[in-house]
């Protein structure tokens, strides 16, 4: 077996290493060198180096970052002829109780277990969690999704009872050496009387069974808190702070299917949205100032932009605002002006219809509500039958007073379609912007999240002919030499 | 009238340091390229850098690499507190991002060095407390032991093995897991 083994181990660069002669020994570098060495190694190759010497015997037993995962914790590290094999659930509890073990339980950096495991596991699981409790962990992720198996069978993972964390992990003195902490797949109840966490900066909640108003006491008791994560939380219905929360600066809220508001009192300067449109309330007003939202039912960006926030965000720095959208933005008479937004990335899925309810031109207004915006993404995915290149026979295109801009420096349009719509918005922002830098246009889809298949599709059917048309009409109607189509 | 920022600017350019190596060579650096040395930032906030800084443990051949290191990465520091929070957008991350790649060049192009030498920038580095270049130098042993049998590493580095047979079974059937 061993002949076996060392078959497989001489890989690439095997060959080139020994031609080296060995003249150090890494037993020449001092204790804290090694230590910082073996933190960098798998588990399973740190456990390996136990058997080099005898003054490495023990050493590995004081790592102080444990991760199990099924690349770390596998039936077989070297591959049979067939392949790794199947770890079954029981062997992998068994791995980590034998790491467990054996490791001296000093002061650990971090411990993450991420695996596919249920509350039928708990009396193991709450074992690897007074560990992290015992050993002092700053940093406890436990992942039981799964996720990076190629779990297919859902249904079966819904049936199953999620692991419901130990109370005592609650209790003023056992939690306070966490910093941060993150859960997936678990429920979590806090026990009446919890006083929070004393030094927790970084908390993250992905799939989690938890409460509204436990998600309030972890925010209001938590005083060090300054990153907040919340995910796939089916329970949750609505996030609220009672208190000012000075400390939070970030906040993500990640598709929460039943969520319906968030109402925070004193507020983050960062905040990520992603999920249906629903009203959100800060109590300071100045504050956030860098925002992410994605809205996955339908809602004009324009539209959002002209009256649904200026209400909520008026001190906007930065904004990514990603919308599906139907429907024509009808405007104020007088949009508000976002004075403080230099950086505005806009992603549009448009979905227009035969009687062409959308036009992206409209998206020359931006210019006005954003006069002192410095850079620019416009990322397009335009789905409409009816729209073609545009050729000069299409008709005139159609031309708005130029909006002088004097701070617009990068602009960037990506799936650009050479839709006549798109061609009237570029030259708008073309000689609008007076002290324009770069404009970059590409017919590529660059939506983030945008499925890759469906990139390619688009690519294969609409680079050609956008890139003409960028090339045509923008490019060479620049006089300034700004326009870069790629 | 000199805008406040070419002030800074010059005042930035002006705080050199002199550093000394273990063979008395003098290397003038700007201090933002020495204070990625915690070591060094701690002397220079407790006033104790004139008339130069002595590195004792480090010869000047390895001094010159470890300040070559934190030149490319100083700036590296620099363009990442100047660049725009967190505007998450390809093209305008364009720059950065050919930037992030150079860095990357550098640091692999740095790597390419006999052990010896590797053992000796991760001494100073750790003398230093160059947390980078701690990372990045023990990461490059880390991941030359990776997937190699105990015969592949005790040869790679010298190791001797003083272990019994009796307690290298003893140890086998203990950590046997790790071994399938």
């Amino acid at each position: 077996m061993r002949r076996n083994s060392n078959e497989h181990l001489n890989g690439d660069g095997a060959t080139a290493e020994t031609t080296e002669v060995a003249t150090v020994s890494l037993c020449d570098l001092p204790m804290d060198v090694l230590l910082h060495i073996l933190s960098q190694l798998r588990i399973n190759d740190a456990v390996r180096t136990s058997i080099l010497s005898r003054k490495w015997k023990y050493m590995w037993r004081s790592k102080t970052n444990l991760s199990f995962d099924s690349t770390t914790v596998r039936k077989q590290y070297f591959k049979s002829p067939v392949d790794y094999g199947i770890l079954t659930n029981m062997e992998f509890v068994a791995r980590v109780d034998t790491v467990l073990l054996q490791h001296n339980g000093g002061g650990i950096d971090c411990m993450e277990i991420k695996y596919r495991l249920h509350d039928s596991y708990a009396y193991h699981i709450d074992r690897w969690v007074n560990f992290a409790i015992a050993s002092k962990t700053k940093k406890l992720i436990i992942d039981l999704s799964g996720r990076n198996l190629s779990c297919s069978n859902v249904k079966e993972r819904d049936r199953d009872e999620p692991y419901r964390l130990p109370l005592h992990l609650f209790s003023a003195h056992n939690g306070s050496y966490l910093v941060c902490l993150e859960l997936a797949s678990v429920s979590l109840h806090l026990p009446t009387g919890f006083k929070g966490f004393l030094n927790l900066k970084n908390f993250t909640l992905v799939d989690v069974s938890i409460s509204n108003e436990d998600v309030q006491c972890m925010l209001s008791k938590c005083n060090l808190l300054e990153y907040f994560k919340i995910s796939y939380c089916r329970n949750i219905a609505s996030i609220r702070t009672p208190r000012p929360l000075n400390q939070l600066n970030h906040l993500v809220v990640d598709n929460c299917p039943m969520l319906r508001k968030i109402e925070l009192n004193g507020s983050p300067t960062t905040f990520e949205y992603t999920g249906i449109v629903i009203p959100f309330a800060f109590a300071s007003t100045s504050r956030p100032t860098n925002v992410s939202i994605k809205f996955l039912t339908n809602h004009a960006a324009l539209d959002f932009i002209v009256n649904g926030l200026p209400g909520v965000l008026p001190r906007l720095e930065s904004l990514t605002l990603h919308c599906v959208e139907r429907e024509r933005t009808i405007l104020p008479g007088r949009p508000f002006q976002f004075s403080y937004l230099r950086h505005l990335n806009l992603e549009l899925k448009i979905l227009g219809d035969k009687n062409g309810k959308t036009d992206v031109f409209d998206y020359a207004h931006v210019l006005e509500v954003a006069p002192f915006i410095e850079k620019l993404g416009l990322h397009m995915y335009v789905n409409c039958w009816c729209q073609k290149p545009y050729r000069k026979e299409d008709g005139e295109l159609r031309i708005h007073l130029p909006h002088q801009h004097d701070h617009l420096k990068f602009v960037h349009i990506s799936g650009f379609f050479g839709y006549k719509d798109q061609v009237e918005l570029a030259l708008h922002i073309l000689r609008s912007a007076v002290i324009l830098e770069k404009m970059r246009i590409t017919p590529r889809v660059e939506i983030t999240g945008f499925d890759e298949s469906r990139k390619q599709f688009y690519e294969r059917n609409n680079y050609v002919d956008g890139h003409k048309v960028a090339t045509e009409f923008v490019r060479n109607a620049d006089e300034r030499k700004v326009v870069e189509v790629v | 009238m000199a805008s406040a920022g070419s002030g800074d600017e010059k005042a930035a350019a002006a705080a050199m340091i002199t550093l000394i190596s273990s063979d008395n060579e003098k290397f003038e650096v700007t201090e933002a390229t020495a204070t990625l040395s915690q070591t060094i930032r701690h002397m220079i906030e407790d006033g104790c850098t004139d008339g130069g800084v002595p590195l004792p443990n480090v010869t000047s051949k390895i001094l010159a690499r470890v300040i070559e290191y934190c030149k490319k990465h100083a700036t590296a520091a620099a363009g990442e507190e100047g660049s725009s929070s967190s505007f998450s957008d390809a093209a305008f991350l364009e720059v950065d991002r050919a930037f992030l790649e150079e860095l990357e060049e550098f640091d692999d192009a740095f790597l390419e060095v006999d052990r010896a030498t590797l053992f000796d920038l991760i001494l100073a580095a750790n003398y230093l407390d160059i947390k980078g270049l701690l990372n990045l130098t023990c990461q490059k042993v880390a991941d030359s032991v990776k997937g190699k049998t105990p015969e592949q590493i005790r040869e790679m580095y010298n190791i001797v093995n003083d272990l019994t047979p009796e307690e290298e079974a003893e140890i086998r059937r203990e950590t046997q897991w790790a071994f399938e």
